[in-house]
């Protein structure tokens, strides 16, 4: 009975699998251009997360988020007491890519900047996000 | 709540070292039973590690009850086990101090830390438990105890499921004399290690 119980209460609750994945940049398909490409994988953006130091971010807050040739920039529409703006490098995104994550088909990647701090980027499908990384890894490698 | 999931995620890729390897945040819910020294009143100070607390304006009022020397109570325990061993456990336990009439009710928690392994469906353990115990002293009417435990403890888990297990565990130490927990649990959330991104 309680063993039942407890099968419920997880299956209500929604066990989750979590996979883990390296970053290996692959090559963008010829012809494409990498800040398009960017851009176009920042229409399946779900959420992008930094913490600069400020207390945990309200969930209602949202941010809009950019691509420039240099890297991609986002700031929360509403003022913030205690955050500060994401400003983040193709080089950056490239060399401190720390995993990739899938959970119930969403994407995230988990980058470090140069100065160490998380950044948290989740898409909504996978081509998504390896087109994201490897395009700015060429933009990376090429700016 | 983000980055305790992000921190979460992190500590099993970083932990991690096979290429399929898996690390779990799993919840136990059971039962323990353990012969114990409970305080029968002001005038009884035998236990381990004891933190009086306002024994000294209690009444005793026994009438000739004589509870047994044990406690039984009902555990909750959300545990993260991650690939490399490392084994993590936060206890809540709600029971009854003396066993039978005149037991009072008790509160109590933990913290463990263990290693583990995985054997296919059955994963052996070894951990260091501490925590407490809080139950109003038997036959006082105001008289409460705190009881400090360290325990060293020993069990299995035998996964039926890919998710779902049974555990059992022995532990003896000091507060807890010597005992004994029995346990359902499920995985909440799993992590695998999965390679290269595709």
């Amino acid at each position: 009975m309680r063993a039942a119980a407890l099968a419920l209460l997880l299956a209500v609750g929604g066990c989750a699998t979590v996979d883990i994945y390296q970053y290996q940049p692959k090559p963008l398909p010829v012809g494409s251009q990498p800040l398009a490409v960017v851009a176009w994988t920042l229409q399946d953006l779900r959420n992008v997360s930094w913490s600069y130091g400020e207390p945990d971010p309200d969930p209602s807050r949202r941010a809009e988020l950019a691509a420039s040739p240099s890297g991609i920039s986002a700031g929360a529409r509403e003022a913030s007491v205690a955050g500060s703006p994401l400003d983040l490098s193709y080089a950056e995104i490239a060399e401190g890519v720390r995993m990739v994550t899938q959970m119930h088909g969403s994407w995230t990647i988990y980058i470090y900047d140069h100065q160490n701090r998380l950044v948290q980027i989740e898409f909504s499908s996978y081509a998504a996000a390896r087109l994201f990384l490897d395009a700015s890894y060429a933009l990376a490698r090429h700016g | 709540m983000r980055p305790v999931v992000a921190s979460v995620v992190l500590l099993a890729a970083a932990w991690s070292s096979s290429a399929l390897a898996q690390s779990r945040v799993s919840i136990e819910v059971g039962g323990i039973v353990s012969a114990y020294d409970v305080n029968n009143g002001p005038a009884v100070t035998r236990g381990a590690v004891r933190v009086p607390d306002a024994l000294a304006g209690s009444t005793a009022t026994n009438g000739g009850s004589d509870p047994a020397q044990a406690i039984a109570a009902f555990e909750v325990r959300p545990t993260v086990t991650l690939d490399n061993g490392f084994l993590m456990g936060v206890g809540f336990r709600v029971g009854q101090a003396g066993l039978g009439d005149g037991g009072s009710s008790l509160v109590g928690g933990d913290l463990s830390l263990g290693y583990q392994h995985r054997f296919g469906q059955f994963m052996p353990f070894i951990k260091g438990m501490f925590g407490f115990n809080s139950y109003d002293a038997l036959g006082t009417s105001s008289g409460h105890v705190n009881d400090l435990r360290l325990d060293a403890v020993l069990g299995a888990r035998l996964y039926v499921s890919t998710r779902m297990f049974v555990a059992a565990a022995a532990f003896a130490g000091f507060g807890d004399r010597y005992g004994g927990t029995v346990s359902v649990g499920g995985d909440v959330v799993q992590f695998y290690r999965r390679g290269v991104m595709p």
